[in-house]
């Protein structure tokens, strides 16, 4: 049974919107959407989180209707990591962990040992278990990322939602974090669904890909289907070469610059 | 400062809590000892324990147990629970509001409450009416406290969100304005002036064990109800969208919250009028003592409410004795620097 199931979603927003949008994702698959600023990325992971309502279609998780669903019913298993959350309150780390567990308290809402365990799990594997007695107010934003997909973790969700967790986080621990994603995947089936910006990390990492332009599906298969010079220059407007990465044999892309010579300060993907 | 920050456990809460139960129960005694005609406080002991129906010899005197049984214990049980309920509903107010200076004063509510309980107080008549009387001066107490915060929450925002600023000055406001109203009904009822600064500065003085009764049986009913719901504010205070990911109904706690805390409220200070700065000053003692983990700081805030209100009552009765002050007058020498100084702090 498909962990995310959704059939012909549209959603209506003031300037843009999505329309018509399918996807499967299977339990123990890693599944990223790529695709320019404003394509409606973020808006996906938050209809699947039950945030935001779809104008029109379906979205059901593990065979169930999202919108018959209670708040607690969905946190119980599915997890979000959010792109950045300003800290106001000086809670320590171990405690905005915690957090995670709270789908799963009982009426009073303390925390048994158990859940104890499993929020020192999370800190092992999101790599903040040195920190936990920091106040979160006071950790670099990198960190504060890492405190988020620690407590996404503690919520030990069937799918876990992932808005472009490497935003902030330096290249040693992009790797370390995508390795730990996947692996939670292959052990545990944990379908991950990661809006990632970076098309060369997210090519090493899926098993398959949505390709968004404008509210739209542009493609959507296997890395190598997706990530073809033709598609990524038809949406995200730069000329790419596509070969092959020397071990791993996934796509690797690399932008071409179109002007020879100007090559300070361009490069990357624009919106 | 001191801080004893750990995951909070159950036995942390009961812990603390006990701490601060004993802090409520030696200022009771204290204040039931103390006044205007001292009762030595082996006397008061005792007199406690016999009122207990428990036989207990010893050398108190029948003017002494009435002195404590009849005037003074009602009104230190008063104190604790309009001390305990205030703080509990400052609680509730900072975390919904993500602002550590609303308060039920400060926005205006308890002169909400406290209209509506004048306004019963006026309608019912006094002889015969007992039961109408001591139910119905709470319920319309209730009834003004939620219709300010109805009130202070829509004029409060600007184009559908909360202005913290906004909100504190609309609060103050909008009590400005039923404080005046207050003033009104009170002259009309044809009750002396003094009557009336104590509706505004808040009076213990009139306090029965049938007021007693029911303010505390509410307290510790909405007490319990909102306690259920810290680990929540917990979430909440790290966002609102991040409360939703971790599935908290966030509409649907906010609006149990304000009715809630409201009506705490209302009831409260139905039995002893506008009492200002108590929900700010002691959840800001209790978060800088334990932090600000909502499982230990309701029920901390509750029991240290209740002692600091005993306390100040004392102090309102004790400092131009045998003369009484509003007890609202202590709080507000307390709370007023207290408010200044967290709003510099802030920045």
């Amino acid at each position: 049974m498909a962990a995310v199931l959704l059939e012909h979603i549209s959603f209506r927003y003031t300037a843009f919107g999505l329309s018509d949008v399918s996807l499967e994702v299977s339990p123990g698959e890693f599944f990223t959407i790529v695709g320019p600023n404003g394509s409606g990325k973020t808006t996906i992971l938050k209809l699947i989180d039950g945030i935001l309502a779809p104008n029109g279609g379906s979205l059901s998780l593990f065979g169930r209707a999202l919108r018959r669903m209670s708040r607690q019913e969905v946190a119980r298993i599915v997890a979000y990591v959010p792109q950045d959350g300003a800290a106001a309150f000086p809670f320590t780390v171990r405690e905005v962990v915690l957090m995670g567990r709270s789908p799963h308290l009982g009426l009073l809402g303390f925390d048994s040992a158990r859940d104890r365990e499993i929020a020192s799990w999370a800190m092992e594997l999101a790599e903040v278990a040195a920190i936990a007695d920091r106040p979160v107010t006071e950790i670099s934003d990198g960190e504060r990322q890492r405190v988020y997909v620690a407590r996404a973790l503690a919520q030990k969700p069937k799918i876990l939602l992932l808005d472009e967790p490497h935003a902030h986080l330096d290249i040693a621990h992009q790797i370390s974090l995508c390795e730990s994603l996947r692996r939670l995947a292959a052990e545990q089936g944990l379908a991950v669904v990661a809006v990632v910006h970076d098309l060369n990390l997210a090519s090493m990492f899926s098993d398959r890909m949505l390709l968004l332009h404008e509210g739209r599906a542009v493609a959507i298969g296997k890395v190598e289907e997706v990530l073809t010079p033709a598609l990524i220059n038809q949406t995200f407007h730069v000329p790419v070469m596509v070969d092959e990465h020397p071990t791993l044999h996934s796509p690797r892309v690399t932008l071409v610059l179109s002007h020879g010579s100007g090559g300070n300060g361009q490069g990357d993907h624009r919106g | 400062m001191l801080s004893l920050r750990s995951p909070v456990r159950p036995s942390t809460v009961l812990s603390v809590s006990g701490a601060l139960a004993i802090v409520a129960f030696a200022s009771g005694v204290a204040s039931l000892a103390l006044g205007s005609v001292p009762v030595r406080l082996s006397s008061t002991l005792e007199i406690l324990v016999r009122g207990l129906g428990i036989p207990f010899g010893g050398s108190a005197t029948p003017s002494d147990e009435i002195i404590i049984l009849q005037l003074r214990l009602p009104r230190v049980l008063l104190a604790a629970c309009v001390g305990a309920g205030l703080s509990v509903a400052g609680v509730v107010f900072q975390a919904m509001f993500r602002n550590a200076l609303a308060e039920p004063y400060i926005l205006g509510i308890s002169s909400g409450g406290t209209l509506g309980a004048v306004v019963a107080l006026g309608a019912i008549p006094i002889s015969g009416f007992g039961a109408v009387r001591l139910l119905g001066v709470p319920a319309a107490a209730f009834v003004g406290a939620l219709v300010v915060m109805l009130a202070v929450y829509i004029l409060g925002q600007k184009r559908g969100r909360i202005e913290p600023g906004r909100l504190l000055l609309t609060g103050v406001m909008v009590g400005a304005f039923f404080n005046a109203l207050i003033l009104v009904i009170v002259v009309l009822m044809e009750k002396e002036y003094r009557s009336v600064l104590l509706w505004l500065m808040g009076n213990l003085s009139e306090a029965t064990y049938g007021s007693v009764g029911v303010v505390g049986s509410v307290l510790i009913l909405v007490s319990f109800l909102i306690f259920i719901q810290a680990h929540r504010y917990n979430i909440l205070a790290t966002g609102e969208e991040a409360a939703l990911h971790l599935g908290v109904e966030t509409e649907r706690l906010k609006r149990i919250s304000y009715f809630l805390a409201s009506g705490l409220t209302g009831i409260v200070v139905s039995s002893s009028g506008v009492i200002g700065f108590v929900g700010l000053v002691v959840p800001h003692i209790c978060r800088r003592l334990f932090g600000p983990d909502h499982r230990l700081l309701i029920p901390s805030s509750f029991f240290f409410g209740a002692a600091f209100l005993i306390l100040a009552d004392l102090l309102a009765r004790l400092i131009f004795s045998p003369m009484e002050l509003p007890v609202g007058v202590v709080t507000a020498f307390i709370g007023a620097p207290f408010f200044v100084a967290i709003l510099k702090h802030r920045g």
